[in-house]
């Protein structure tokens, strides 16, 4: 278990209500993740990987259980604070990238910033610092359109860091990408956590869930088991480098 | 305020993406916004401006009621108006005047006839305000046998005196009287309503028996600090005195006070003005219906967007007020379209009050108070068509959304906010239709009266005599008679007379006596109408007598008094139709003989069926009156006699002017312009809602169809004909249709109640209007709802299958 965990899961069920049906998303998961941890959470479709992220990223709560961010419960968060956490403590990187298409590069990467309190020269260079760390300011008066799918995740991954926050949430970040686009984002992500940054990983590819310091298997919405990918991390230290099949 | 501008920005950057949708939104508050703003200008312009003089709130219309007589409004006797000026100490002055022909003749060119105001010296005073140039009238200018003084208006300075600033002190002759020019008002000024010169008010109320002579508008500025009820608690005291002092005149008279603007413009019209506010917020209402829908349409294209937001830190209230911005931005864009709307509307009004005269006070135009009123209504645009797409919207499943990978904005349901929307819509433009409908019915009633007479074949114009120049009846008479001569002998004249009341126009009001019947109080005495005319006024229009023979030359003043009447007066006073040879008296009168029967032609003006008024008319040559209409049936235009006429006057009396000049038709049509111009205004109400019901029922069905694009290919795939789909469509429009229209009959039956006052000889629950509304929009919403439908049909479902 970690020492000071940045995110702390007791016993969090979900359980959705549709008609006269209970579907059981999660059961009982708990769960620490750790400053400066990079953990993917592995699973076939429908085990709940996305729900549980949807409950660190505070999308969503959890139907009983607690959840603690940075020892802080969230139960008592109303939206408006819950928006304000999601906006300074997580950054989400999406399948399908979600960017805006009505918004430049620029402005897509500048959102989070702009729903906080900061000057507009403060803005310009948390921005322009993103789009560098992820080689894409030479793109930043394009639209989203204009961009190839492995650069429109480089522009999701900018959004996400450009607000500095203690968490990067991906959920399947490669779903959407070829195998050479997803390499490079792969790549990407290792040397955020080499710099410091704590990520979470939805994906259900176990190629990239050994990636991971640590991988969650989820099946059933429980976890069935935890591996700690030491090993095959350290063979990547000096290069990245997964190959299909 | 950064953060604004980017949501600004980016609301603008919609606008340009979307044009289509974004176009048909901002059309919509360009109509709601630009319509309810020139109501408003004209509303306002027309009830609250008031008159154009410091602290106008204070200056107050004083009139006398009897409401133990039913009588709710009377103008103040001589007497009256001297013993309150005596006895008051709420006002710091009391005034009165009456307006009347101001005849000047000295003038460089030919003698003129203007509106003017004989009114008492201090009235200047009282409202407060100076001339441009010499003086207003001292204290006693208004006794008689004073020397006689005038002020004139800056048009008549400008436009007869050539702006001469040399013009104080100059000599000119008014009304037979020789008096000089003391002072010219400032431009604009023309109190008490359209004046152009001021003449002082010279009364002695010891020559006129108490309760007889003329009557008087008063006027007085209160006192600072003191209320109206203060005032009216003090004149109720002055009035029970006077009743106790002089009981056959005063018993039972009240003093009624009231802001001055609002005598003037009198119930009727307000509670109609303020009606077509209401009706006009139901346009603006529709519009922001319509928007509201097509930013719901759009909101839910964006509902991917908006979870993205979300996820990355956005608040609800943050992304409400970024739909809100951005719908800003259009009802902004559909203000400042609006506005000129407004400004063109506001325009037409002018253009088509102008020839009516409005009181001078009454200014109706596009200023600073209009301004704020349109942004207000942005603001209220913004919140009433922003508000339900921005909660609705912000409200969405997040999660849902995210995960949503085909069909990013499908998960957002809006069928049954659209559906309530949609319903509203066509329930108010159904309200205005009809109300439209029934202004249509009248204004072609009105402008398709059959007189029975071709009333555009006639120049009329208004000749008057003053006592100073004709004192006796007899010279008026002699005038009148070589007028009369002069006119039926002018070439391209078919046949001239002369009459107190043209027909269509109203005719003065009486109370008489038939012989043989006994009345125990004045007030059971039958009213009628009468007129003066001279012989020939029948024949000019071409109408023969039904019974007995028209008024001839014979009936002069020498001979038995003598009257014909219409059918109208016949029968309500003789059913039996034994007219000829009975007889009537005016008050004390002589007795008339009645010698003939005439059809009704009109004699209460064209508001009322012509059969509704009891009327006589009776020879000039037995009667004596001041004021005349020549009235010329012409063989050609006859408004190409007006030089002509006038020359011929002139050639009588060199001093004197015509005025009134118009042909026939257009007299009639001015004097009910009420009709017309608020006709028009609820026509365009009516267009621009049917316009946005219409719009709006086919934007919301195209979008549901589209939207449901893919479950149509399904049901194809599974066998659905073109027919039941188009049944499917078809029956969601029907739905709404139908509960809107039945909503909407009972919007258009409160409306057109509210409405009555303006409809000429239609019944505000006209079944064929209400029917034929109610088939328009019909037929409107179906093919609203048929062409998506139709579409729908054409779905290929192999598409549809993979429609995204």
């Amino acid at each position: 278990m970690t020492a000071n965990p940045l995110i702390q899961l007791e016993f969090v069920s979900k359980v959705f209500h549709t008609d006269e049906m209970e579907t059981h998303a999660l059961s009982d998961i708990s769960l620490q993740i750790g400053e400066g941890e990079y953990v993917a959470i592995a699973g076939p479709s429908g085990c709940g990987k996305s729900t549980l992220l949807s409950i660190v990223g505070l999308l969503d709560s959890p139907s009983s259980g607690t959840y603690r961010l940075r020892g802080e419960p969230i139960e008592h968060l109303n939206g408006a604070a819950r928006a304000d956490a999601r906006n300074r403590t997580i950054g989400f990187i999406f399948q399908a990238f979600n960017l805006i298409g009505d918004l430049t590069v620029y402005e897509n990467v500048e959102l989070p910033l702009l729903y906080r309190n900061g000057s507009a020269g403060e803005r310009k260079a948390q921005v322009t610092g993103a789009l560098e760390r992820v080689g894409m300011s030479h793109r930043a008066k394009h639209y989203p359109s204009q961009l190839s799918g492995g650069q429109q995740q480089r522009v999701a991954v900018a959004r996400a860091i450009a607000g500095r926050p203690l968490l990067l949430l991906a959920d399947e970040p490669t779903g959407n990408l070829d195998s050479q686009n997803g390499e490079a984002v792969m790549k990407l992500l290792h040397e955020l956590h080499d710099e410091g940054a704590t990520i979470c990983m939805v994906t259900h590819d176990p190629r990239y869930a050994e990636n991971a310091q640590r991988s969650i298997h989820l099946f059933d919405g429980k976890i069935v088991r935890e591996d700690s990918n030491g090993s095959a991390r350290k063979m990547r230290e000096h290069g990245f480098s997964v190959k299909a099949g | 305020m950064g953060n604004w501008l980017k949501d600004l920005q980016f609301g603008a950057r919609l606008v340009r993406k979307n044009p289509g949708v974004f176009a048909l939104s901002i059309v919509a508050l360009t109509l709601g916004i630009g319509l309810t703003t020139a109501m408003f200008s004209i509303t306002y312009g027309a009830l609250y401006r008031g008159l154009p003089v410091a602290n106008a709130e204070r200056v107050l219309h004083l009139e006398r009621n009897n409401l133990a007589r039913n009588i709710t409004s009377m103008e103040v006797t001589v007497h009256d108006f001297h013993d309150w000026r005596e006895q008051q100490t709420s006002f710091t002055g009391l005034a009165a005047f009456y307006t009347g022909t101001v005849n000047v003749a000295g003038l460089e060119g030919r003698p003129e006839r203007f509106d003017g105001a004989f009114i008492t010296a201090n009235a200047f005073a009282v409202l407060g305000v100076t001339p441009l140039l010499g003086r207003t009238f001292q204290e006693g200018e208004d006794r008689p046998g004073t020397a006689p003084v005038m002020i004139i208006g800056y048009r008549v300075w400008q436009d007869h005196f050539n702006a001469d600033p040399n013009v104080i002190g100059r000599t000119i002759r008014y009304n037979g009287e020789v008096g000089e020019v003391i002072g010219v008002m400032h431009e604009g000024f023309r109190f008490p309503l359209n004046e152009d010169v001021w003449v002082p008010l010279r009364l002695d109320p010891l020559t006129i028996v108490r309760g007889q002579g003329m009557t008087l508008e008063v006027f007085g500025r209160l006192h600072p600090g003191l209320s109206q009820d203060q005032a009216s608690v003090e004149f109720a005291t002055i009035a029970a005195r006077l009743a106790e002092t002089y009981p056959e005149t005063n018993e039972g008279v009240g003093v009624v006070m009231k802001p001055y603007a609002e005598e003037y413009i009198g119930e009727e019209p307000a509670t109609l003005l303020l009606t077509m506010m209401a009706a006009v917020f139901l346009v603006l209402l529709i519009a922001c219906a319509n928007v509201a829908n097509l930013l719901l349409a759009r909101a839910a294209a964006r509902s991917k967007e908006v979870a993205v937001r979300t996820a990355i830190g956005a608040s609800r209230g943050r992304i409400v007020r970024q739909f809100l911005t951005e719908t800003f931005v259009v009802a902004g864009a559909g203000t400042a379209l609006g506005l000129f709307l407004a400004w063109f509307g506001v325009r037409m009004f002018n253009q088509a009050i102008a020839p009516t005269n409005p009181p001078y006070w009454i200014d109706i135009r596009l200023d600073a108070v209009a301004l704020a009123f349109a942004v207000g209504l942005a603001v209220l645009a913004t919140v009433l068509a922003g508000v339900l797409p921005a909660l609705k919207i912000s409200a969405g499943d997040v999660n849902e959304v995210l995960k949503d990978e085909s069909r990013g904005s499908s998960s957002l349901r809006l069928g049954k906010l659209s559906r309530i929307l949609i319903v509203g819509e066509i329930a108010l433009s159904c309200g205005l239709l009809v109300a439209a409908g029934l202004m249509i019915k009248s204004v072609t009633q009105l402008n398709n009266v059959d007189y029975g007479f071709e009333a555009a074949e006639y120049f009329t114009a208004r000749v008057g005599l003053f006592e100073t120049d004709y004192p006796t009846p007899l010279e008026r008479r002699q005038f009148w008679e070589a007028l009369h001569e002069r006119m039926a002998a002018l070439p391209g004249v078919r046949a001239a007379a002369l009459t107190t009341n043209l027909p269509g126009l109203g005719a003065n009001g009486t109370r008489i006596g038939i012989e043989g019947a006994t009345y125990e109080r004045d007030q059971d005495r039958p009213a009628v109408r009468f007129a003066v005319v001279t012989p020939g006024f029948f024949e000019a229009l071409g109408v023969a007598a039904l019974q007995g023979r028209l008024l001839d030359r014979s009936d002069n003043d020498g001979n038995l008094p003598v009257a014909v009447v219409n059918e109208s007066f016949v029968r309500d006073h003789f059913p039996d139709g034994d007219v000829l040879g009975r007889r009537f008296q005016q008050g004390a009168g002589n007795w008339r003989t009645i010698v003939g029967v005439v059809p009704d032609i009109w004699m209460d003006g064209i508001e009322q069926d012509p059969g509704d008024t009891d009327g006589f008319y009776m020879p000039l040559a037995q009667a004596d009156f001041r004021f005349m209409s020549i009235m010329l049936h012409t063989a050609g235009d006859p408004m190409q006699m007006t030089a002509t006429v006038r020359d011929e006057v002139l050639r009588i009396d060199a001093d004197l002017p015509i005025y009134f000049v118009s042909r026939l038709d257009a007299s009639v049509l001015q004097d009910v312009w009420f009709f017309n111009v608020f006709g028009i205004l609820f026509m365009v109400f009516g267009a621009a809602a049917l316009f946005l019901g219409g719009v709006g029922l086919y934007g919301v069905m195209s979008f549901t169809v589209g939207r449901r694009t893919q479950e149509m290919g399904i049901r194809m795939a599974l066998g659905a004909s073109t027919r039941s789909i188009l049944a499917l469509v078809l029956k969601q429009g029907m739905w709404q249709l139908g509960i809107g229209l039945t909503l909407g009959l009972g919007i258009a039956a409160l409306l057109s109640n509210g409405l009555q006052i303006v409809l000429f000889q239609v019944e505000p629950f006209d079944p064929v209007i209400f029917v034929l509304v109610s088939l328009v929009l019909f037929l409107s919403g179906t093919l609203a709802t048929l062409i998506p439908a139709r579409r729908a049909t054409r779905v290929d479902p192999m598409v549809a299958l993979r429609y995204e």
